[in-house]
């Protein structure tokens, strides 16, 4: 197995041990922290990078300005990837993990949350002097010690699911009048930090079981026990001069949210994928450009080509097929899509990888794990 | 396409006082910036030194040219005082 990745590199976010201004095409990466084979997920930032493996640790790799990589470090940038001790989670295994602009989290397998990174905005959930940046995860304690199911970042919040089906946002995410009808939101404090509660109105009727963040606006994955217990509603809070805050009910379950700086893409379960948002620099994928798509439209993609997973980064995209394809499209001045040109993309198009088995997008990067046939 | 990537208020800005730079977030990664002093002259226009993006600083330039008057009255009360210092 190899990792490739592409795109942006002034930060040495690639992790090719070196930083530059753009590779436009996939670039293999030195042996690095972690095994190639046993990474478990890749989650990008502004210009870092997180890679979960399977023994539940995080390496961590690119821009250090705010300790966002939670090494500990006053490093500005690392251009090679290392892990972050294992002493900093109380040698818990790690479950999952996010990044946003300069701030980064984890949640362990025991359910507790850990962010590190900016506080420029209390999007740390703690407001207190000397608390401008953490360079080592911190342990985050939510009211009554609710257990954290997953987190999701914003340029300037930060949103929790708890267990029991509400969010926290920390941080700075304005909310639109009038909020979505489905929703309770109220505010509450956290270590002294005004934090945002958001719960159904009727947790009976429907339940929130999974949040996506873009620049500005949150989208919520929600379970509608009043209708047959489908996923088909998708509730939007936040910014929305590009329509990215439009909600909707699909006519199919939907199975992942995957969302942009300002666009969103939505993979049903009869393998559709939706987008819509911005559209300027071709970041929807359906074959043309244009300012903004209100409504949701399908990627302009062979229909016997099923979705394995969709990542978004800042103003690109990246659909990673069932057959290990991988294919981009979007803002391409920083080679993101990474098929050997700078010209904006507004049609998936394939890169040339072997077998890509999983895959990952920062804002203005990608990368790939993938195993090479026996040459 | 307009020719701004987007349209930001000054608040939403970071500033960095030692460098007297105010920064915003740039997809590719790096950040927007515009200093102070371009401010004070008017300009309202942000660059990125990766990219070739650039957005538009909303701000009234009327604040940023009264702090100017501010500090050069302030300057001129400091000369005037060491004056009669002398």
């Amino acid at each position: 197995m190899e990792v490739y990745a592409w795109g942006a590199n002034s930060h040495g976010q690639l992790g090719l041990g070196y930083e530059s201004e753009l590779c436009s095409s996939p670039q293999r990466l030195p042996k690095g922290s972690f095994l190639p084979q046993l990474v478990r997920s890749i989650r990008g930032g502004g210009g870092h990078v997180l890679v979960l493996d399977s023994n539940g640790r995080v390496h961590a790799c690119g821009w250090n300005n705010r300790g966002q990589l939670g090494l500990n470090s006053t490093e500005l940038c690392h251009c090679e990837f290392q892990m972050v001790p294992t002493e900093f989670f109380e040698e818990v295994p790690i479950e999952s993990i996010s990044c946003g602009w300069d701030i980064s989290g984890a949640i362990t397998v025991n359910k507790r949350l850990y962010v590190w990174g900016s506080n420029a905005f209390q999007q740390l959930g703690i407001c207190q002097r000397g608390f401008m940046a953490v360079r080592r995860p911190m342990p985050v304690r939510l009211p009554r010690d609710e257990h954290a199911l997953r987190i999701s970042f914003g340029l300037r919040h930060c949103a929790v699911l708890t267990e029991d089906n509400k969010i926290y946002v920390f941080g700075r995410l304005r909310i639109m009048d009038p909020s979505p009808i489905e929703l309770a939101i109220t505010s509450t404090s956290l270590n002294r930090a005004e934090v945002l509660k958001i719960q159904a109105h009727n947790p009976k009727e429907l339940r929130i079981i999974s949040l996506s963040s873009g620049q500005h606006h949150l989208l919520l994955k929600c379970l509608d026990l009043a209708y047959g217990g489908g996923t088909k509603r998708v509730v939007a809070l936040g910014d929305n001069k590009f329509g990215q805050c439009n909600a909707f009910l699909f006519e199919n379950d939907v199975r992942k949210l995957a969302v942009g700086w300002t666009h969103n893409a939505a993979v049903l379960k009869t393998n559709e994928i939706l987008l819509w948002g911005r559209n300027c620099y071709g970041q929807l994928g359906v074959g043309q450009f244009s300012e903004q798509q209100a409504l949701p439209t399908q990627l302009k993609i062979a229909e016997d080509k099923k979705p394995a997973a969709v990542h978004l980064g800042a103003e690109h995209g990246l659909l990673r097929t069932t057959t290990g394809e991988i294919y981009t499209w979007g803002w391409n001045e920083h080679g993101n899509c990474g098929n050997d040109s700078t010209e904006n993309l507004c049609s998936p198009t394939l890169v040339k990888l072997p077998n890509c088995k999983l895959a990952g997008t920062g804002a203005g990067f990608c990368y790939a794990v993938c195993e090479p046939q026996n040459e | 396409m307009s020719i701004y990537h987007d349209e930001v208020e000054i608040e939403d800005f970071e500033y960095d006082e030692e460098e007297e730079m105010y920064y915003y977030p740039c997809p590719c990664g790096d950040r927007f910036q515009i200093s102070k002093e371009e401010l004070m002259e008017g300009e309202e226009v942000a660059t990125c030194p990766s990219c070739s993006l650039i957005i538009k600083v909303i701000y009234d330039p009327d604040m940023f040219k009264a702090e100017e008057d501010e500090s050069a009255a302030l300057n001129e009360k400091m000369s005037n005082l060491i004056l009669e210092k002398n």
